[in-house]
């Protein structure tokens, strides 16, 4: 029942969408609101969404690979950009912990904030993991990152046409360096080589993350 | 053909996302079954270049046409975070959405600003 209503209501929202075009209608953002107020207004736990719905959220896992395919369609340019990519990619994830976790460290934030916060820019499912290894809060990174992905795919093409950014590479190494797969299937949408640079730089994070991360925790937590 | 080749696209992301699940479970605990399926499906594609490519490429742009919908399960699970509205965790979200924005906004700009001055010789 669930799962029926939410590909509906998807897809009555990425109709929406298409039509409307504006930035804050995104399908996940407008499903999920939808969803949820369904869910509060007829007194139902997520657990109970969740029974039904965790078959589209397994589907997750095949999409993922998926990406694997604008990855190899753009191969020759993300091979000629790699260094450029993976140094931008640091500079964001550098700026992503001072401007988040260090500021809360500072402050003296309990430590299982400050380790929570050092990885809202992952993809959830790795985040998850490393939040269970080194002493963070699960479901709250998984809101987090969430959070993240949503801000991104929503602000980001307002952004760039505010800032005036035509550049392929700089959207998809600030979109996946930020909002990781939310944000990289947004610009997916109308821009398949930013999409392949966002979906490199979101891979990077998540391979450079758990190197960096056991570092931090040495550093700043006790 | 044309269902065969949506077929055969399904089915082998989701053999490599399988295979992925798999490395996860018993070597590379640090890195989930779907990224490791990424990565493996990305070098096959290299080893075997466009005739692989051609048989598959449908299925896997139905995936990712429908990414966002893959999403929804769990971005619905914000609702069971209601601590979201207390003074801590309104600080707590407030900053660190904050610092999302501020990355997409430094990182794209002088980004942009490098790729002009490089194109402008």
């Amino acid at each position: 029942m669930w799962l029926i209503l939410t590909v509906g209501i998807f897809l009555l929202s990425q109709w929406l969408y298409v039509k409307i075009k504006k930035s804050f209608l995104l399908p996940v953002f407008t499903t999920t609101i939808v969803i949820i107020l369904l869910l509060l207004s007829t007194g139902h736990t997520y657990k109970h969404y969740y029974e039904t719905a965790q078959w589209i959220d397994w589907l997750l896992g095949p999409a993922v690979v998926a990406l694997s395919y604008p990855l190899y369609k753009h191969r020759k340019m993300l091979l000629k950009n790699g260094v450029k990519i993976i140094s931008w990619v640091v500079v964001a994830t550098a700026i992503s912990i001072l401007t988040g976790a260090f500021i809360f460290w500072l402050f003296g934030v309990n430590d299982t904030y400050v380790v929570t916060a050092m990885l809202k820019n992952i993809t959830a499912p790795v985040a998850i993991d490393l939040a269970e290894i080194y002493g963070g809060i699960p479901a709250l990174i998984a809101v987090l990152c969430t959070l993240a992905g949503m801000l991104g795919a929503v602000a980001g093409p307002p952004v760039f046409r505010l800032l005036n950014i035509k550049s392929s590479i700089a959207k998809g190494v600030a979109m996946g360096s930020t909002a990781h797969a939310i944000g990289t299937s947004r610009l997916l949408e109308d821009d398949d080589y930013a999409g392949a640079i966002s979906t490199l730089s979101f891979l990077i994070v998540t391979l450079i993350m758990p190197v960096i991360v056991p570092i931090l925790v040495y550093l700043m937590v006790n | 053909m044309f269902i065969i080749s949506y077929l055969l696209g399904i089915l082998l992301v989701i053999g490599f996302y399988a295979l992925g699940e798999t490395i996860h479970n018993y070597l590379l605990s640090w890195l989930p079954g779907s990224i490791i399926g990424m990565v493996l499906l990305f070098s096959v594609y290299l080893m075997i270049g466009e005739r692989l490519v051609r048989w598959v490429k449908e299925g896997a742009e139905l995936f990712i046409k429908y990414l966002p919908l893959f999403f929804v399960p769990v971005t619905v699970g914000i609702l069971q975070y209601e601590n979201l509205m207390s003074g801590f965790g309104i600080i707590f979200f407030g900053l660190l959405l904050f610092s999302s924005f501020l990355m997409i906004l430094v990182i794209s700009y002088l980004m942009n600003r490098r790729e002009r001055d490089l194109s402008c010789g």
